[in-house]
């Protein structure tokens, strides 16, 4: 792939939008305005940087590594000194939001920010524990005992309310 | 989104999965990849355009600079066997030189398809792994 023409990059946008928003929704609860912003810096990212894409991972991982790397960034520009692994809040507004859209927002709230992002590449967009510990630049061990930690915080909540 | 699942026992596990599954969010583009596009920097060279002018050039060149033109009105004006036989070894460079080109350009556009395609494989690939894991009880 060829992403020197636009045309060629437009192609991408459109075939990995949607794994990638939907990403940033999950670790965003919900903020569709956040998710996009960010969603587009992860392309803008990826366009300007192609040249340095060796195609030893598949251009889906390498969306989600940028995209990751972009959270982390926006993460430590909100807070300087917290740590992606053990931040458990993404923003201050959802510190006061007792709304969310739903319930799959209001169990991805009880989850760390590295939870969240293990959680939803493993099981929402069915990336192997090796693509995802590619991904998170974590051991495969690690990146395991994040999604045991994040599945048994979510059917807390999910047997707390009528689930299952 | 959030459709409850009463009076089903199942494990934490599969609960969260089949949770996770359910709610998973349709993601409609809405104009997003055209704001993205509006973004990018233009500044950057299209390569890709750049290789097909240098090709189309090199093979004007070579027709109107290296005789082609010439060999090729010779023959259409009807000279003897003799000439063509004479001719067709030079003939065969330009058109070998000439395929070869419009080869290399029709790749070179097509490499865009093939990579997608390959990146899909890959992707199918993963994804049946995956799933054969967590079919024969070794997955998380």
């Amino acid at each position: 792939m060829f992403l020197g023409s636009a045309n060629n990059f437009e192609k991408v946008v459109k075939e990995y939008q949607a794994p990638v928003r939907r990403l940033f929704l999950n670790l965003t609860l919900g903020d569709e305005m956040l998710s996009d912003d960010l969603a587009q810096d992860t392309f803008i990212k990826a366009y300007t940087s192609w040249s340095t894409f060796r195609h030893l991972s598949s251009t889906r991982t390498w969306l989600f590594r940028i995209a990751y790397n972009v959270f982390y960034d926006y993460k430590r520009s909100l807070h300087p000194t917290d740590d992606i692994e053990t931040a458990v809040t993404v923003h201050p507004q959802y510190e006061i939001d007792t709304n969310l859209k739903s319930d799959l927002y209001k169990a991805m709230k009880l989850l760390s920010d590295i939870e969240k992002i293990c959680v939803t590449l493993a099981l929402v967009e069915d990336q192997p524990i090796k693509t995802v510990a590619k991904i998170t630049g974590m051991n495969e061990n690690t990146v395991k005992s994040h999604i045991r930690r994040g599945k048994e915080k979510m059917a807390n909540f999910l047997k707390a309310n009528n689930y299952g | 989104m959030g459709r409850k699942v009463n009076g089903q026992q199942s494990t934490g596990n599969d609960m969260v999965s089949k949770f996770l599954k359910e709610n998973k969010q349709t993601v409609t583009d809405n104009g997003f990849t055209e704001r993205v596009m509006e973004t990018i920097p233009s500044s950057r060279v299209d390569w890709n355009r750049v290789l097909q002018v240098v090709c189309y050039l090199i093979v004007v060149s070579t027709i109107v600079f290296g005789g082609g033109w010439k060999m090729g009105t010779d023959i259409f004006d009807g000279p003897t066997i003799k000439d063509i036989a004479l001719n067709l070894g030079q003939t065969c460079l330009y058109a070998m030189l000439l395929v070869v080109l419009v080869a290399a350009s029709v790749l070179y556009n097509f490499k865009d398809g093939l990579g997608n395609w390959l990146d899909e494989l890959g992707d199918v690939l993963a994804q049946f792994i995956h799933t054969t894991k967590q079919d024969v009880g070794s997955g998380i």
